[in-house]
């Protein structure tokens, strides 16, 4: 386009669209204005949108007399401005999971397993660590089938694959097979840790080759990476930044723009010096030529991905905090996982949204507040997709052109998958009644008490279940 | 302790060019409490003044204010996300607020949204806690 003012546009008599100037403070617009607030919020930048929304709710939460007509419109803002961005905030405590759940699905999500002090860990399996047998059993007599604790970790796909390492793992250190019956969910994740650490200053290991939440944003970036390129290009974000983040989410899955290498696109003479520099040979190539995709990668992958890093007109390289940076979010949350058809699904790409960092924040966990007082529970909402929410799959903005849907479950992989786990679904009250019987059993045979209240535990999860259906009843 | 923020130094997710000052924490620790919220606890104090805040994947630990990026600055995030008189939250990812109780003197993680304590850890298990709602890219 011709800029203002320049010889061409004067020349060729150009007619210059002059778009109203994006004034720090324009968020105040969407404030005072009752009218046209959602065609003016629309056209903000996503800053001011940020800001917009967030001044609105604050407005909405004030709760005094004088200001409540404020709060009232405030509120129809917000609400007109979700309902335009497709989403809602809905009542939340419906299908709630046990904390051990959580922890499963946190586990499975990242693909990492946490050290954890011992005291997390029951008495039964650190006597049995205690206490090594004195020969070596065969991995055939590891029978996982008998551990109550691992049918939960049983449904995901990510632990089954591991059975056979936990085997050998438990058979090389000696550990008596009937560990496995009195086991609980943190002393499996001990074991996990300790399997698969590889050094001894290690706090935290990766059990799986990928995780779901990298699986997805690689799936992301390889199907829909042009897509995304034609949202955020439209926004006027720099095309190298756009090209080095589709890169980094199909290398690493990385989608943060302070852990990305942000490179040229094409050769320009500090790149060729550069290079020259670091004894890579550049003989072949020209200042504008493009830089080949492979050697972009190969850079990176060696850490020296900044001799082609991408700079501004001064020479300075582009600070990585003045562009966008994305999280992976849950479209069902974890603590209304009880509405998914098996706690699997709760990390199943289908169940994932890559959305902008500010988005995520004040927007979709906007609603999120620590109100924890003595151990009460408080009743809470939380921002969910309306109607055809489960195929949002990319968030930049608050208006279909900045989104991208796709059905993620239409695909011979997912429905295989949910097959799959389908088989190993369990109640988790069936597995702690199980595992109570086990430690009772065992306390039994050597004289001792059980650790832990499991009734407790499942008498609190009935509670919880019985108070949701009366609700509903109501 | 020692171990773990070493290990922090060393990875990409390290960013801080200078250690905290020490006015720095006193102007937090008083906005903290002028604001509602108990202290920081003084472990905690100690590890920002090695690493004041740090982003990992789609998680972070809080910094005091000035941050390397807002998101990160926990008198911000307090004021936004917490509503409790004797709870301090010192990171988030997308499932849970990592939390100091003064009342109980514990760290604990608790669901975002229907507020389950998840995890538990003791006065002496910072280091625990931080690895725990810190996630890293393996890759």
């Amino acid at each position: 386009m011709a800029a203002k003012g320049s010889k061409y546009a004067r020349k060729h008599n150009v007619e210059i669209i002059e778009e109203p100037e994006k004034e720090e403070g324009a968020f105040l617009e969407v404030i005072y204005d009752d009218y046209d607030y959602l065609k003016t919020f629309n056209y903000l930048p996503l800053p001011e949108q940020i800001k917009a929304y967030q001044t609105l709710k604050k407005l909405a939460e004030t709760n005094k007399p004088r200001n409540r007509e404020l709060t009232y419109k405030s509120k129809e803002k917000l609400n007109k401005i979700n309902e335009s961005a497709g989403m809602e905030r809905r009542e939340m405590l419906c299908y709630p999971l046990s904390p051990d759940e959580h922890h499963l699905i946190r586990m499975d999500c990242y693909g990492t397993i946490d050290s954890r002090p011992t005291h997390q860990l029951s008495k039964f399996y650190k006597e049995f660590l205690k206490k090594p047998m004195a020969g070596k059993l065969p991995v055939t007599y590891y029978n996982f089938d008998l551990s109550p604790s691992w049918q939960l970790f049983r449904q995901f796909e990510n632990f089954r694959s591991i059975e056979t390492d936990l085997k050998i793992f438990l058979s090389k250190n000696h550990i008596h097979p009937d560990v496995l019956k009195v086991m609980g969910v943190r002393d499996f994740s001990d074991l996990i840790f300790r399997a698969f650490q590889k050094n001894p200053t290690d706090m935290k290991v990766s059990f799986v080759e990928e995780s779901e939440r990298n699986l997805f944003v690689k799936q992301l970036a390889t199907e829909h990476g042009d897509q995304i390129t034609r949202i955020l290009y439209r926004d006027g974000i720099d095309e190298r930044y756009i090209a080095s983040l589709i890169n980094a989410m199909k290398l690493y899955g990385a989608t943060d723009s302070e852990k990305i290498t942000i490179t040229e696109l094409y050769f320009t003479p500090q790149v060729l010096t550069s290079l020259r520099k670091a004894d890579i040979p550049v003989e072949d190539y020209d200042c504008g030529d493009k830089i080949p995709q492979d050697l972009i990668n190969y850079l990176i992958s060696h850490d020296k991905g900044l001799l082609l890093a991408a700079r501004d007109d001064n020479g300075d390289i582009l600070e990585a905090n003045q562009f966008p940076s994305f999280e992976v979010h849950h479209k069902v949350a974890v603590s209304e996982g009880g509405q998914l058809p098996l706690i699997a699904a709760a990390n199943y790409a289908s169940n994932f949204l890559l959305v902008e960092k500010n988005i995520h924040h004040y927007v979709l966990h906007g609603s999120d507040k620590l109100m924890v007082a003595n151990g009460k529970e408080s009743y809470r909402c939380r921002m969910e997709f309306k109607e055809e929410g489960d195929g949002y799959i990319f968030m930049y903005g608050f208006n279909s052109e900045t989104q991208l849907k796709a059905d993620l479950t239409n695909t011979i992989a997912y429905q295989k998958r949910m097959r799959d786990d389908i088989r190993y679904q369990v109640s988790y009250e069936d597995v702690m009644l199980q595992l109570n019987e086990n430690r009772k059993h065992f306390c039994h045979q050597e004289k001792t008490k059980p650790e832990f209240d499991v009734d407790g535990v499942v008498r609190i999860l009935r509670h919880k279940y019985n108070a949701y259906s009366q609700t509903t009843k109501k | 302790m020692q171990q773990f923020i070493e290990n922090l130094i060393n990875s990409p997710l390290y960013q801080q060019e200078e250690p905290l000052p020490e006015k720095d924490v006193i102007t937090a620790q008083k906005e903290l409490v002028r604001d509602g919220f108990p202290f920081l606890p003084l472990d905690f104090v100690a590890f920002l003044q090695k690493v004041n805040g740090v982003s990992g994947v789609d998680s972070a630990i809080l910094g005091i204010p000035p941050t390397a990026n807002e998101q990160l600055d926990i008198l911000a995030f307090n004021m936004i996300f917490n509503q409790t008189a004797d709870m301090v939250i010192l990171g988030y990812d997308d499932f849970n607020f990592l939390v100091y109780n003064h009342s109980l003197n514990i760290y604990q993680l608790i669901d975002r949204e229907d507020n389950i304590v998840v995890e538990e850890f003791k006065q002496n298990e910072l280091k625990y806690a931080l690895n725990s709602i810190l996630h890293v890219n393996d890759d």
